[in-house]
């Protein structure tokens, strides 16, 4: 494969650009699609690493782990009796023009793992009393998850990532999640749940390179009863990073063509 | 779940700002707006300054400030005209207009501006130790966060010019030294259009003087826009850790969404960020 740099150009916008690749290196072992990183070599035996304090070190750069659509996940059997019919019907209209995550508004955070590298961050080194999400893509935003014992509160104002509170399990970090707003899809087959959606996520580093997330939603304004979906994340090799993506600097699917806000009210 | 009206912070915080800059130009007196979001100077001293539990010092904040706004040359400190741009790099800044900046369309602020919005920085531990400092804004930043690599590494000997360049740190004793290339010539300083090219190299200071409040000690070096390398000094001030709204901690703000300043009025991104 010749050297040289190479522009891997996304989908809805340009902007992204690849480092140089070596000759060891093939398109095929990128994670996420064209746009991740190089998958780290499979260690199935090295176990997850630690932090000083004992907690599980969930560092590095990952991809996937909740971009998948639910019906990729879930049986097709399984996802049609969970959906209510309003919310079947709505979907089924829908198309990926329609998406906000396509106007470079937040996908919210099941899928802020989708498609490009992300990252988690601990904060401060013993006893984080935050951990934070970072994507690279989409809104290129941040997911606030707040370790210090604290309560959701008692009405949220809703918000593109709502509010998240965060405990260890043993090994497993769970976050719990409320206060979510209705103007982004749950995923990307155009699911939309309501503001009374609580979804508790189950992260488990089940080795070096592997990252499980067992995501139970539940919404009884969209969905027939609670249910669990299991994602997972892989690591990216050593040496990856999160580069720069502003999406909305020469968004060619959105704002380029004069396509307009798709979250004002109609 | 019914909406609540939230009165943010970062809109009280913008509120005090603007209303200090009409202060400042003899238009408006006081304006009571109900108790300051920061600690006020009286209690900079109240608490010692608090460290990591591995003795760094914790550079966290919330902070407000501590970088250019509205004027890089009067944020940091220097006088009227002080700043030695080039004259290409003057008549530039004297076309530009407040409402073509980038940073009104939601494209990012970079560096030293700071928007009176909360900001902090995010130390990320691994296993084997310290790997990167991200700074992450409330907003002003397209989003999300600007990240400084703290593992040592050397720059890139030809970095591809992105808004926030490529940033390396390290802590001289209790300050935080990050030195950045690469950055692109996309942003505005200041929102005044203090210009620079891709030439910019800077090195900024940060030590948490007390409690209350962080300095940037900022060299601008940029050969393409100034005659000779700028030293400016810019102050942050610690967000009050018991607000009731936001209790200490960012808010979601996403400037993208019922942009009324930028996209709503029509504005194109990438308008206005053309330096020729």
């Amino acid at each position: 494969m010749k050297r040289g740099l190479v522009v891997l150009v996304a989908v809805a916008t340009t902007g992204l650009i690849a480092p140089l690749l070596s000759e060891s290196q093939e398109l095929g072992r990128r994670l996420g699609g064209a746009n991740g990183p190089t998958a780290a070599e499979a260690t199935p035996n090295k176990p997850a690493p630690r932090l000083p304090d004992g907690k599980i070190d969930l560092s590095g750069v990952w991809t996937d782990g909740g971009g998948q659509s639910l019906d990729q996940i879930l049986k097709p059997a399984e996802l049609d009796q969970i959906l209510r019919p309003e919310t079947k019907k709505l979907m089924q209209s829908r198309n990926d023009g329609q998406d906000p995550y396509n106007y470079c508004l937040p996908g919210g955070p099941l899928r802020i793992t989708g498609g490009f590298a992300w990252r988690f961050i601990q904060h401060p080194t013993t006893n984080a009393t935050h951990i934070f999400m970072l994507q690279e893509g989409n809104a290129h935003t941040y997911r606030q998850i707040f370790m210090d014992g604290r309560k959701h509160p008692e009405d949220p104002s809703p918000t593109w990532y709502g509010h998240s509170i965060g405990r260890w399990d043993g090994d497993t970090l769970v976050i719990d999640t409320i206060g979510l707003n209705t103007k982004f899809w749950l995923d990307g087959s155009g699911i939309q749940h309501t503001e009374q959606l609580h979804m508790v996520e189950r992260w488990t580093r089940t080795n070096y390179t592997t990252l499980r997330r067992e995501v139970t939603f539940e919404d009884p304004g969209a969905f027939t009863r609670p249910f669990t979906a299991t994602y997972t994340a892989k690591l990216g090799e050593p040496g990856s990073e999160i580069m720069e993506y502003i999406c909305i600097e020469n968004n060619q699917y959105g704002l380029a063509q004069g396509l307009a806000d798709p979250s004002a009210p109609k | 779940m019914r909406r609540v009206s939230v009165v943010s912070t970062a809109a009280a915080v913008m509120a005090l700002a603007w209303f200090g800059h009409l202060q400042a130009q003899g238009q408006v007196g006081q304006i009571q707006v109900g108790g300051s979001p920061v600690v006020p100077d009286a209690e900079v001293n109240s608490r010692p300054i608090p460290r990591l539990p591995d003795g760094t010092i914790d550079i966290t904040g919330p902070w407000v400030g501590g970088g250019s706004n509205g004027n890089i040359e009067r944020d940091g400190g220097l006088k009227p005209g002080e700043m030695p741009l080039l004259p290409w790099a003057k008549e530039l800044m004297s076309k530009r207009q407040e409402r073509d900046e980038p940073y009104t369309a939601c494209l990012p602020m970079s560096v030293p501006r700071v928007n009176p919005y909360p900001w902090k920085f995010a130390l990320s531990y691994t296993s084997r130790g310290l790997s990167h400092i991200y700074v992450l804004h409330e907003t002003g930043d397209a989003g999300a966060h600007r990240v400084v690599y703290m593992d040592g590494r050397p720059h890139p000997a030809d970095p591809i010019p992105t808004w926030w360049g490529h940033s390396t740190g390290k802590f001289e004793k209790d300050t935080l030294v990050i030195d950045t290339v690469g950055y692109n010539d996309k942003f505005w300083f200041d929102s005044r259009g203090t210009p620079h090219t891709e030439q910019l190299h800077t090195v900024e200071r940060w030590t948490r003087i007390n409690y209350g409040r962080i300095t940037n000690d900022f060299l601008l070096d940029d050969p393409g826009a100034f005659s000779r390398p700028v030293n400016l000094k810019f102050t942050g001030r610690l967000l009050r850790p018991d607000l009731k709204t936001g209790g200490g901690d960012l808010m979601e703000f996403i400037c993208l969404e019922s942009n009324e300043y930028g996209s709503a009025a029509g504005f194109v991104p990438g308008q206005g960020t053309n330096i020729k």
